[in-house]
């Protein structure tokens, strides 16, 4: 291991050095999934809001470890998907059930004879609600899953971290952010380097 | 967590059937047999009645069975990890294709007074051409070999998978990997053709491309229904209690809202088309069900029929569809545990549904809820024998693949 390198592994010389400067949060790497388990349930057990773990690869339990409640992403996409429904059997039954007097002509229903069906003929509707809730509980799904991951996002500060790299190779982190109401420099990296850390780092915003 | 490490075998799990198998093997014979004398009893020598309420309970588990093989192929097919501690129950399922092909025997006997073609005349417009595949001795001819085509698929994964018991051999499981494409496309054609010929061909003026998929969405539905509840049967018995869990339910779970979906998208795309087009040969099946938007013939010439295409509306598709959808329901065993039962008796009224109004084309002196009472025991007698057979391919062997190489991937199941 490079003298450098040995440098960045006392965190306390480094977070030192630091002192001062705006800091964003801390990283801690981890080797093994063991470790990374056992410390996110401390960091979740300490009171921690704002903070994340990575690894290079799906970790069972992680979700457990870190305290995080089940996604809200269902109830949006119902909600867009009954939206969706709605709109559906709305669109159909103006534009073939209906002939308001009164409205421009471009834009009212008009009432067609298909096939001596009903005017209002809900078997023939239901392709078309169907395809419009499927398109909006699609839309629902992929937004809010941005939305709530705050994605798209160009720039997070783990990415200038050199060793963070090592995040999709063979090694595990937690980040903690300096806004969490929990965050006290000196007493986190004590927590995370008696959680097992191999190296802490300050991460610049 | 259990005492054991994650990923494996509990040693002091029960994987064997033991005294409960004896018990159930001959509680399902006793079943079985009042089941199907009770529907001989019932329809008083009205053979045709008979036939109509057998084929209903054979249908039924036929599918059950043909499902369950084709879950043991995709599960090869696209390499599953998950489910491989459930898989013997499918391919037990699977193995019951043997004792169905001895129950076909009465419907060959019965079916002069079933099928419509058997009578037909050969110079009729519509029917004449077709009697060139709808005949006796073709018809015989192509049952058995539907059957000798099923068994051999269903055996040949069972044994492989049976011998993987005995020298935990790597390479059952590669060649039943290697083989399992070729399986499906063997059994994606015999599978439909069974349809078109045992159920379709009762109204052989009709015809729809899609009805073999029809049959077997329904039939997936129920082969998951009854999985989930022949493993809660199994585990309330003290079988397997650690290596299924709530993961492989869930799973599960969601094969069967997905069948339950995929049945109503099907059962929908096959209606509309010809609901649409209103052409008088292909609208007839379904004014036969009532199952019309036509009011004087939905309401008052069809009897019950509208009724009960309802129910299946209802029961089969827009009731179960919300209530499987959230993944709490299907990870609350008690809750999903219903809804398999919900989905067993309406894979029954689905059968009804599909086989029973051809009654009408025949002289009968039987009523509505005659006909359907029978159809029933009918289903009770088959699924005695069904069962009693599952019990017995089980006997006193391990209900669980113990040395499959995934067996420590599917302990570990886990659902994000």
């Amino acid at each position: 291991m490079s003298e450098d390198h040995r440098a960045i592994q006392d965190p306390q010389t480094h977070l030192d050095a630091a002192e001062g400067a705006t800091s964003w949060g801390v990283l801690a790497e981890f080797d093994d999934v063991e470790t990374l388990l056992s410390a996110a349930e401390q960091v979740r057990d300490a009171g921690f809001r704002r903070w994340e773990a990575y690894s290079p690869f799906p970790v069972h339990g992680l979700d457990a470890a870190m305290g995080h409640q089940y996604t809200k992403l269902p109830w949006i996409v119902l909600a867009c998907g009954l939206t969706g429904m709605l709109s559906g059997i709305l669109l159909t039954w103006y534009t073939n059930a209906t002939s308001f007097e009164g409205i421009p002509y471009a834009l009212r229903g008009y009432l067609f004879h298909i096939s001596g069906k009903p005017f209002w003929s809900f078997p023939a509707f239901i392709p078309p609600i169907f395809e419009l809730t499927i398109l909006f509980s699609a839309f629902g799904a992929f937004f809010g899953m941005l939305a709530m991951n705050r994605l798209p996002m160009f720039y997070h500060p783990v990415l200038k971290n050199l060793r963070f790299r090592r995040a999709t190779q063979d090694k595990f982190f937690i980040g903690i952010e300096a806004a969490d109401p929990a965050f006290d420099s000196s007493k986190t990296v004590d927590l995370l380097r008696s959680a097992g850390a191999t190296a802490i780092e300050e991460l610049e915003p | 967590m259990s005492a054991h490490a994650l990923g494996q075998l509990d040693a002091n799990e029960r994987r064997t059937l033991d005294a409960f198998g004896k018990v159930g093997l001959v509680a399902s014979l006793i079943i079985g047999a009042v089941g199907l004398l009770a529907a001989l009893a019932l329809s008083a020598g009205d053979w045709t009645l008979f036939g109509h309420a057998y084929l209903t309970g054979f249908m039924y588990f036929l599918t059950v069975s043909v499902a369950a093989l084709f879950f043991v192929i995709i599960q090869h097919l696209t390499r599953a990890g998950w489910s491989s501690t459930i898989r013997r129950i499918a391919e037990l399922m699977a193995m019951n294709l043997p004792i169905l092909g001895i129950l076909v025997i009465p419907i060959l006997v019965l079916h002069g007074g079933m099928y419509e073609w058997v009578h037909a005349d050969p110079s009729d417009p519509v029917l004449g051409p077709k009697l060139v595949w709808l005949n006796t001795n073709f018809f015989v001819i192509r049952v058995v070999i539907y059957f000798v085509v099923l068994i051999s698929l269903a055996y040949w994964f069972y044994s492989h998978s049976i011998a993987q018991d005995t020298d935990g051999d790597l390479a059952h499981t590669m060649t039943m990997q290697r083989y399992s494409g070729l399986m499906l496309v063997i059994f994606a054609i015999t599978g439909s053709a069974v349809a078109f010929d045992l159920v379709m061909s009762l109204n052989p003026e009709w015809y729809s491309t899609m009805y073999a998929v029809y049959l077997f969405a329904g039939g997936l539905a129920g082969f998951f229904a009854w999985m989930i509840l022949s493993l809660r049967l199994l585990q309330s018995h003290g079988i397997m209690t650690s290596s299924v869990n709530q993961e492989h339910y869930h799973d599960l779970g969601k094969w069967l809202f997905g069948f339950v979906f995929f049945w109503s998208y099907v059962a929908f795309s096959q209606y509309m088309l010809q609901w649409y087009a209103n052409i008088p040969e292909e609208t007839a099946w379904f004014a036969q069900r009532g199952a019309t938007t036509h009011d004087a013939v939905s309401w008052t010439e069809s009897g019950p029929w509208p009724i009960l295409a309802l129910v299946l509306l209802f029961g089969h598709s827009l009731i179960p569809f919300p209530a499987l959808l959230s993944r709490w329901c299907k990870r609350i065993l008690g809750v999903l545990t219903f809804w398999a039962a919900w989905m067993a008796v309406f894979h029954l009224v689905d059968m009804i549904f599909v086989i029973m109004p051809a009654m009408q084309m025949h002289e009968t002196e039987s009523t509505f809820t005659m006909q359907i009472v029978i159809a029933v025991c009918g289903f009770v007698g088959i699924g005695g024998f069904w069962f009693a057979s599952l019990f017995w391919w089980a006997g006193a062997r391990s209900v669980m693949p113990l040395k499959d190489p995934r067996i420590a991937e599917s302990l570990a199941h886990e659902n994000y």
